[in-house]
């Protein structure tokens, strides 16, 4: 009786949890103007449609480059600080660790506004620029965290077999400390493109005219349309962001692998 | 020295956390000025207006009212889920873990797109009502679309937190008090839910924080009709152009979430 | 000692307040295998470390080949160690392991390559060089460990309890190959271990440490033999340690020693006899080549092996008689 009613309940979550993820995908393959689910017949013109559309290219692109560009920046900043936050005999470790995490305290739209009139009072006018500085201060808690949670899981003897060897400071770190996080590393940068390519509240108050990246694209569209186009754009980006995580979680497990391996 | 690879992240955050954080409370101090945005001089009416004037008071009721109910809502749906994943074998376990986790691979305004399409008067679900010949259920552009849409947003939160803490519980002392003689619904309302509770908490305060402090989904699911304290920033923001007013909200939502946080750890990080 | 590969000096480590090692004196000989041996929390791992340079002491010297090496860091003391968990450089195959330590010597490619292939073949793990360590078993990984410490060819090498991730018969097997291949190199070793088989049935002598001193070091038999105290016989198992009686008891006839302290009794100088009255057996283990019998004396119990043919079971009386030469007075230590 209870096992049964918790399977229902939970089949029925899972429902709730899958509805948009399914209506969403099958509508972009219906043949009428209008979005319905389950779809009537079976094309793929939206899917043409949505490629023939430029501005949705170009904001494609924006989202790609501001993505990249604000992992690599959140890469550079973080990694140090996550080697710089290892030691525990640190002077104030705790405070560092959570002024570090504190962009992800904060509500977005506080950190949105906060910087929208901040750049309004320093006259700052690149809107790529200040894109690319609030996307990098929201992503960069996550390289501290998983990167500094790689470095942790870290075997402390092996720096010093690697000393032990007749290795100096720099070569400990770059071949083996370094190489050893990698994967960790690498799955940090691509969470980090993801969270930054997904981010629409900080992306709606920043943007420019000419700087648009994705979300905010298809946030202006859905004001003005609605349309099965719209889901094409949509299932793409699931799939996108789909194949992403795989490849994180093929990222991690080799990690965690290569630490099971060790221990 | 030892502190020289946290510099560039201070000298960044001090730049562009710290620096715009000070601006932003300099101006929700700021006087309202028609003509030029921000006037010159000092003055506390923004806060009184954003605390005691009845509109943005029934906002922040409203908004917290919000909050409280999506909170109750994933926790409603979030511990049957997260109990059916922690009993499951692994590979159903993996399938409702991917499944949880999922609305967080679509995009925000992708997801609130969805639930437009669903929940509009037009949306799907009333269409499917139809063809059965129930009655129409008023969906479009309510508090019951924001709650919905924001639900779907912020139950992932929830269910992590839980199974991270459920995974933890001994089966044991579950195991114990079934052989003590009490039945199931019993041993998860004295015992199960007592020894999750930490995770409801932690998975509580994210819900209630995200819920709160919520833009797209509003803005998206609740049309012109639906304000919260985020949707009404954004009006200061770009339409009012009421920029000291907007910084006031701001700093209330930051301290409304401050709060709550500071909350949650005292009853619950201590033990 | 004179000519020592290793002397290591009234050594003092402190972890701020607390004292891991308190004036430890040790030298090691050119070949020899010495074990530290001690219970966890003794100090035999803060004196490896010491050793090899990642704890600097707070006072006493190290002298290696005769010179003190307090100024040299661990890169340049040319000491290979193994660790417990073996660190081995997850993200490199198992060759690369072993090569490392080579390239940060500067040996050219052609060497170097040379080098490593003979001491994978060394550990018998040729076929195994491009594998990662985490395509290796616990044992195969403890070689790479091994072979990479000493392709370096170091002047000591140090094992931080090496075997204990691996189970018990991989490690007697381990506890063979790893004496032979030392003999064989002729590499002065220290060795930690918590096990005390494994510290007997290796080393040439066993340092038995407590508290951050080294209470006794000396061959296996004579640590056996002749314990320097009760601790020490106890923690080593040499025999029985018992409270000396104020009055005779009936059917024991131990020839106490005169004096304050604790009577010691080794397991194999006791004899038993079928007796009407007297201590009863109380338990009774067999061992393969004999069997451990529990004697309940008013003193303590008494533990006695004998050949495994002995015709006693529990609950039967005994006479226990042990000779004047086989029952010494320790102090409590």
């Amino acid at each position: 009786m209870f096992a049964r009613l918790l399977a229902l309940a939970a089949s029925g979550v899972v429902i709730f949890l899958l509805l948009p993820l399914v209506v969403i995908t099958g509508a972009s393959f219906t043949t009428t103007e209008y979005v319905t689910f389950p779809p009537q017949g079976f094309t793929l013109r939206w899917y043409e449609a949505l490629l023939a559309r430029a501005d949705f290219l170009a904001a494609l692109r924006t989202s790609v480059i501001l993505g990249v560009l604000a992992a690599a920046s959140a890469a550079a900043i973080g990694i140090p600080a996550a080697i710089g936050l290892r030691h525990a005999g640190l002077p104030g470790r705790a405070l560092l660790r959570g002024i570090a995490m504190a962009p992800l305290t904060l509500p977005t739209i506080v950190t949105a506004v906060a910087l929208l009139q901040f750049y309004y009072a320093i006259d700052l006018d690149a809107p790529l620029g200040g894109l690319l500085i609030g996307h990098t201060l929201i992503v960069v808690p996550y390289c501290i965290r998983t990167v500094g949670a790689a470095f942790e899981r870290l075997d402390p003897a092996l720096s010093e077999a690697a000393e032990s060897l007749g290795a100096g400071p720099w070569r400990i770190h770059l071949r083996v400390t370094l190489p050893a996080v990698l994967p960790s590393i690498l799955a940090a940068l691509a969470f980090m493109f993801v969270t930054s390519f997904d981010q629409v509240t900080l992306s709606v108050f920043l943007a420019g005219p000419d700087v648009v990246p994705l979300p905010v694209r298809l946030y202006t569209y859905i004001e003005f349309a609605i349309d099965p186009m719209l889901a094409a754009a949509s299932a793409s980006l699931v799939v996108l962001a789909m194949l992403v995580v795989v490849l994180c979680q093929r990222l991690l497990r080799l990690d965690r692998g290569l630490f099971a391996g060790a221990e | 020295m030892r502190h020289l690879p946290l510099a560039p992240l201070l000298v960044f955050y001090g730049c562009f956390l710290l620096a715009p954080g000070l601006a932003l409370a300099v101006l929700s101090l700021r006087p309202f000025s028609p003509t030029l945005v921000v006037g010159e001089g000092w003055t506390g009416a923004n806060y009184l207006t954003a605390l005691a004037d009845p509109f943005y008071l029934g906002l922040l009721a409203g908004t917290i009212f919000l909050g409280v109910a999506v909170t109750l809502v994933t926790l409603l749906l979030g511990y049957p889920l997260a109990l059916a994943t922690v009993r499951a074998g692994p590979r159903l376990k993996s399938f409702l873990l991917v499944v949880a986790l999922s609305p967080l691979l679509i995009n925000l305004v992708v997801r609130s797109y969805a639930w437009i399409v669903l929940l509009g008067d037009h949306g799907l679900i009333n269409a499917w009502l139809r063809a059965m010949s129930l009655p129409a259920v008023p969906l479009d552009a309510n508090m019951a679309a924001v709650g919905i849409g924001l639900a779907h947003v912020t139950l992932p939160l929830m269910v992590l937190s839980l199974v991270a803490v459920m995974e933890r519980i001994d089966p044991r002392l579950l195991e114990a008090a079934a052989s003590l003689g009490a039945g199931e619904w019993r041993i998860l309302a004295r015992v199960h839910v007592h020894l999750a509770m930490p995770g409801i908490a932690t998975g509580s305060l994210l819900v209630f924080c995200t819920a709160i402090s919520a833009f797209i989904t509003p803005r998206l699911l609740g049309g012109n009709r639906i304000s919260t304290i985020s949707t009404v920033i954004y009006e200061k923001f770009t339409f009012s152009l009421n920029w000291p007013l907007g910084a006031a909200l701001a700093m209330v939502l930051l301290g409304l979430t401050l709060v709550v946080t500071a909350l949650h750890d005292r009853l619950f990080r201590a033990r | 000692m004179r000519g020592a590969l290793l002397n290591v000096e009234g050594l003092r480590v402190a972890y701020g307040a607390v004292t891991a090692l308190d004036g430890v004196s040790l030298a090691l000989g050119s070949g020899e295998f010495v074990a530290l041996l001690g219970p966890s929390g003794c100090g035999k791992t803060s004196l490896l470390r010491a050793v090899a340079g990642f704890v600097h002491p707070a006072a006493g010297r190290i002298l290696l080949n005769g010179a003190d090496i307090a100024a040299v860091p661990p890169r340049g003391r040319n000491i290979g160690i193994v660790y417990q968990s073996y660190a081995l450089f997850p993200h490199m195959s198992a060759a690369e392991n072993v090569r490392f330590g080579l390239d940060s010597r500067g040996v050219p490619r052609a060497a170097a390559h040379a080098r490593v292939a003979e001491a994978l073949a060394m550990v018998g793990l040729e076929t195994l060089a491009a594998r990662r360590p985490h395509q290796l078993s616990g044992g195969q990984q403890q070689r790479v460990a091994l072979a990479r410490a000493l392709v370096i060819a170091p002047d000591l090498l140090l094992l931080d309890e090496p075997l204990a991730a691996l189970d018990k018969q991989l490690r007697v097997q381990m506890q063979t190959e790893l004496r032979a291949l030392q003999r064989r190199l002729g590499i002065t070793t220290v060795f930690v271990t918590h096990d005390r088989e494994e510290a007997f049935s290796m080393a040439d002598r066993v340092a038995v440490l407590r508290d951050g001193r080294i209470c006794q070091i000396d061959t296996p038999e004579r640590l056996f033999a002749g314990p320097v105290d009760a601790w020490v016989a106890e923690f080593i198992g040499a025999g029985n340690v018992l409270a000396i009686p104020a009055e005779p008891e009936p059917g024991v006839a131990i020839a106490w020693p005169a004096g304050r302290g604790l009577a010691f009794i080794p397991h194999d100088r006791i004899a038993l006899a079928p007796a009407e009255t007297g201590p009863r057996i109380t338990a009774r283990r067999f061992l393969g080549l004999g069997v451990e019998l529990h004697v309940q004396t008013r003193t303590g119990i008494l533990r006695a092996v004998l050949s495994a043919a002995a015709p006693f079971a529990i609950g039967d009386a005994v006479r226990v008689t042990v000779a004047t030469a086989d029952c010494r007075i320790l102090p409590p230590g």
